[in-house]
This record gives structure tokens, C-alpha cells and sequence, in this order.
């Protein structure tokens, strides 16, 4: 186990449990991550990043066991995408959830590196990348939902401002929504969105009909409402920006304290 | 006379509005924020007292403070008298009459506009009384004042400027939401306390409980009814976009109780039945390590 500095009980209960702990300042997630490839005397040469609310199954313990082989040599590869599944008030969000969201957690020490990007991380491999097919599971809302709500509250902060500033100085080209570079192409979705109204029906549609959320049952469509929720929080606050709302409430209240309206 | 905590952003502007009326008199919560030497700059008398609770703290000061006139008018720190309310006030404090208390209509500014619709709207609060004839009722929350004597509406109506950005407005419905959550799971966990119905109509205050927590959170859509009765049976679409988010806002944050309770009351299952296996693991074979846990 990798400790960033928890003050609660991570710790002593890691020990308690039998886990060796080993502790670095948080700096960013590759930047962790790397550390503990360099830091942590690992005995064997594959390694699994495994995060606090996700969790292994029997098959996926199978699969990498008959990948690598009994010590490690049998994979030429360098690492492993490993399909993740999201769960939700107890169900696996098959649709809504974006299956397979592979992250790349299994790897040769000596074949990988994390590099930061954006407020995570992307993999610098030296050799080829393959496939799991057994997904691990990923226990996104364990915290609670406040915990998750507070979250999108801040992200919908950093998204209205960010609406602002491109809307501001538009420097994308239409062109890039149909590019081949999937990062180009996604920026440029991202920068249209942001003159379009409706943003919560249209996020609410796309995962609840294109990709399927209604086949999660109820799970899947609280999941949904609550995405669209906070593209509703990010609409409002472009308009609270963009009107200068803040502004109006003292002019208005001034104005009517001061004369008769 | 101004109860106050912590509120250096406004302070100096009541102040200087409530000078409309008279004397003025800050009751200040011990704030840390330098208040009390705004409010004193701007030209109020100002007395410290430690909180206990709303009503406990209000008192305090109507019994307390050095007041020199008849009538007293309680003003929060958010909150403005117009002109109008001035002219009616002084007209109404002349004319002999036997009314001890009067119910002052408070006006809603938020999102750079004012609301005066969606339920929130006429909003009546006893806030001009005749010292000595009205107090506080003993409560710790929702408080409201009994007056003795007779009372009367005013027409004019007073200003609740409300300067939260979206993002505050939205954290502070996490934070509610998370705290009903509990109540109701708590509600559902705990001795199910669904009072008799013959009780429930003899006590109005017990009708609108039950209403409130037995009835309401049982309801289905009710992050849809919320925003129907807001926004169409009280009319919120009159008051423009405002209206609008409002009641959007509202229903959002019945959806956050709702579905914070269902995940609460899921993860407390789960957590139960893992403690029951845990156990009966133990009555099967209790392993050594747990003797040298329990022996230390």
C-alpha cells in the first residue's frame, strides 16, 4: 500500500490487515505512480495498481495468472488494459457506466512509465499493449454520494469558467470534431458544447438512449439523472458568469432599498 | 435591532438603511470577522452575548438592550427596509391605535433578480412590536415570535438579498440533503413512528409532522411533484428564468435526499450483513489472531 499522508485510520488498519505500507507526499497521480514502480521493493517484475474503492475478482486473478504465467515470462507485452466495471446502489452500470473504460493497471516494471496529463495520467510504454478481458470492479460512489455531489459541485465550477474563457476567445475549428486523433476530437466536442443550450437534456439522452443507460434498470437511470443533474449545475453557473448575477442582486437591492420601485 | 454572526459584508449597509427608523442596536454572536467595529463605525450602538440559540439570543437583547423608543423592529443583516416601509411604519406609529405587533412582507433578491413566486412569496414575519408585548417563542429552530396584543399587516414590504453565488446555493443543498438523508434513514432503521390517525387531526402541528415525515419522503416522484408545485401550481414561471431555476434547484435537491437515502440504506445493509457473516465466522472458528486482538 502507497500512503499519500491519510489521517484516519488507513494506515493502522493496512497494517493490521497485513499490508506493507509505504508512505510519499502526494504530488500527482503519475508522479505517485512512478515512485512506487522506483521505490517499492516489489518482488516480481509484473505489477497491478489496484485503487482503494476497486476490487479483483476470481476470473480477472485467473486470466492475469494464465497471462503472464507462473513467473512472469510468458507475456512479451507491456501492459494491460483491464476493462472496469462501475458499480452503483449495488449493480454494475453496464451501459450508463461507459463498459469497458479500460485503464491501463497491469504492466512490466521495466516496460512503463505514467506520465501527467490533465488531472490524471496517461502511459508511456516501451513495448506492446494488450487486452484482459475479465474487468475488475470499481466502487466509485464507496465514499457516498455527497461526497460525489461536492465533487461535481467544484468540477461544474471549473467547467462554467472554463465555458467563459472559450467562449471568450473560440479558437476551435469544426474541422476537429470529425479528426482522427480521439484527444483532438474529443476537445473540440468539449468546446461546441459550450455554445449549445439544453446541455443536461442532451448529456440525459445520449447516455440514457445512444448508449443504452435505460438497459441499467434504476441504478442506471438515477446514474443518468445525476450526470445530467450536474450538466445542469455547469448551464447555470455559465449563466450566473455570463449575467453577472452577483453584480445584479447588490445594483437591485441598492436601488430598491435606496428609492420606491 | 440587528442580531448578527460573522457578517462584515453586509453590516455597514444595514446599518446605515436601518437609520431609517431610529436608533440602532447590533446583538452580535461574538463574530470574528470585525463586525461589531463596522457596525459601531456606522453608527450603532453595539452589544456582545454569546449564542446559544435563535430565540434564546434574540430575547436576550429584546429584554437587554438599552433601547430609548416604544417599538422595536428586528432586521437581520441581510435584509433592507425600503422607503415605503419607512413611510408606512412612521404613518402607522402615529395614528393611535391598539395594535401591539405588525407582520412585515419580506421580498426575495437572489440570481440578480426578485421572487414573487413559487411558494416563497408573501413571506410574513412579526417583526415591528411594542416593547414588551411580544417575544420569541422557546424553540432551537424555526422560531417565532407571540405577541400579546393585537396585530396588523403592513403593505410595504422589506428586502432578503440573498448574495450566495449558484455554487454556495448548491453546497449548502448537499449539505441539507445529506443531513435529511439520515433523518430518514435513521426514520426507517429505528421504531417506525407512524402515529395513530385518530391522534393526527385533534393536533394540527402532529398533522403536519406526519405529513412531513411519514407521508412525504414515501411519495413517489417527488423531485417531479416539488417542481410542479413551485413552478406551475405557485406560479414560480411568473417570475421569468429565475423561477424557473428555483424550482429546478428545489427538485434537484429532493432528488439528492432521495437518492443519498437509498444509497445510505444500501451500503447500511451491506455493512450488516457483512458484520453477520463476520460472526457467524467466528462462532464456526474463531482464528488465533482474533485471541490475541481481544487479549490485548
Amino acid at each position: 500500500m502507497l500512503d499519500s499522508g491519510s489521517t484516519d485510520r488507513t494506515v493502522e488498519i493496512a497494517h493490521e490487515m497485513g499490508a506493507t505500507v509505504h508512505h510519499n507526499p502526494f504530488v500527482s497521480f503519475g508522479q505517485q505512480r512512478n515512485w512506487a514502480i522506483d521505490h517499492i521493493a516489489c518482488r516480481h517484475q509484473w505489477h497491478f495498481h489496484l485503487d482503494a474503492d476497486e476490487r479483483f475478482t476470481p476470473a480477472l486473478l485467473k486470466e492475469i495468472a494464465h497471462e503472464i504465467g507462473p513467473n512472469g515470462l510468458r507475456s512479451q507485452n507491456s501492459a494491460y488494459l483491464v476493462p472496469s466495471k462501475m458499480i452503483f446502489l449495488g449493480k454494475w452500470l453496464r451501459y450508463a457506466g461507459g463498459y469497458p473504460a479500460y485503464q491501463m493497471r497491469l504492466f512490466h516494471r521495466e516496460r512503463c512509465r505514467f506520465i501527467d496529463f490533465g488531472h490524471g495520467q496517461r502511459e508511456d510504454t516501451t513495448g506492446p499493449v494488450a487486452r484482459l478481458r475479465q474487468p475488475y470492479e470499481h466502487y466509485n460512489f464507496s465514499k457516498g454520494l455527497y461526497d460525489w455531489f461536492i465533487k461535481h459541485n467544484r468540477y461544474s465550477d471549473q467547467e462554467s469558467a472554463q465555458a467563459i474563457a472559450v467562449r471568450a476567445e473560440p479558437k476551435f475549428k469544426i474541422g476537429e470534431v470529425w479528426s482522427n486523433d480521439p484527444i483532438v476530437r474529443r476537445r473540440a466536442l468539449k468546446e461546441m458544447s459550450f455554445y449549445v443550450r439544453g446541455r443536461s437534456l442532451w448529456r440525459f439522452v445520449d447516455m440514457y438512449i445512444r448508449r443504452g443507460g435505460w438497459l441499467d434498470g434504476s441504478a442506471g437511470f438515477h446514474y443518468c439523472v445525476m450526470i445530467s443533474s450536474y450538466e445542469y449545475w455547469t448551464e447555470l453557473k455559465i449563466r450566473e458568469r455570463e449575467g453577472n448575477w452577483l453584480t445584479q442582486t447588490n445594483l437591485l437591492s441598492e436601488r430598491m432599498a435606496r428609492e420606491n420601485i | 435591532m440587528i442580531p448578527t454572526l460573522n457578517e462584515a459584508g453586509h453590516i455597514s449597509e444595514t446599518v446605515a438603511n436601518a437609520m431609517l427608523l431610529g436608533n440602532v442596536y447590533v446583538l452580535d454572536s461574538l463574530s470574528k470577522d470585525g463586525t461589531q467595529g463596522l457596525a459601531r463605525a456606522a453608527g450603532a450602538t453595539v452589544v456582545e452575548h454569546k449564542f446559544e440559540n435563535y430565540s434564546a439570543q434574540k430575547n436576550w437583547g429584546i429584554d437587554k438592550l438599552p433601547f430609548t423608543g416604544d417599538w422595536i423592529f428586528i432586521l437581520d443583516a441581510d435584509e433592507r427596509i425600503t422607503p415605503a416601509l419607512r413611510d408606512e411604519i412612521l404613518a402607522r406609529l402615529a395614528e393611535p391605535s391598539p395594535i401591539a405587533g405588525y407582520f412585515v412582507n419580506r421580498l426575495l433578491i437572489i440570481f440578480g433578480q426578485t421572487v414573487r413566486h413559487g411558494g416563497l412569496y408573501p413571506s410574513w414575519n412579526l417583526r415591528l412590536f411594542k416593547r414588551g408585548a411580544a417575544r420569541y417563542e422557546a424553540r432551537t429552530v424555526h422560531e417565532h415570535m407571540v405577541c400579546t396584543g393585537p396585530t396588523d399587516y403592513l403593505h410595504a414590504e422589506m428586502l432578503h438579498i440573498r448574495r450566495e453565488t449558484v455554487s454556495q446555493y448548491i453546497l449548502k443543498h448537499i449539505r441539507y440533503a445529506d443531513l435529511e438523508s439520515d433523518e430518514w434513514v435513521k426514520l426507517k432503521l429505528g421504531s417506525s413512528q407512524v402515529a395513530e390517525a385518530k391522534l393526527l387531526f385533534k393536533d394540527v402541528l402532529r398533522y403536519r409532522q406526519w405529513l412531513r415525515r411519514d407521508v412525504w419522503p414515501r411519495l413517489p416522484l417527488r423531485p417531479f411533484w416539488r417542481f410542479v408545485y413551485m413552478y406551475i401550481l405557485r406560479l414560480g414561471f411568473m417570475d421569468g428564468r429565475g423561477g424557473w431555476h428555483m424550482a429546478r434547484l428545489m427538485a434537484s435537491y429532493e432528488y439528492m435526499i432521495s437518492l443519498m437515502y437509498r444509497d445510505k440504506l444500501h451500503n447500511e445493509m451491506v455493512r450488516r450483513r457483512a458484520i453477520h457473516a463476520v460472526r457467524l465466522a467466528q462462532r464456526v472458528s474463531p482464528s488465533p489472531g482474533d485471541a490475541v486482538r481481544r487479549g490485548t
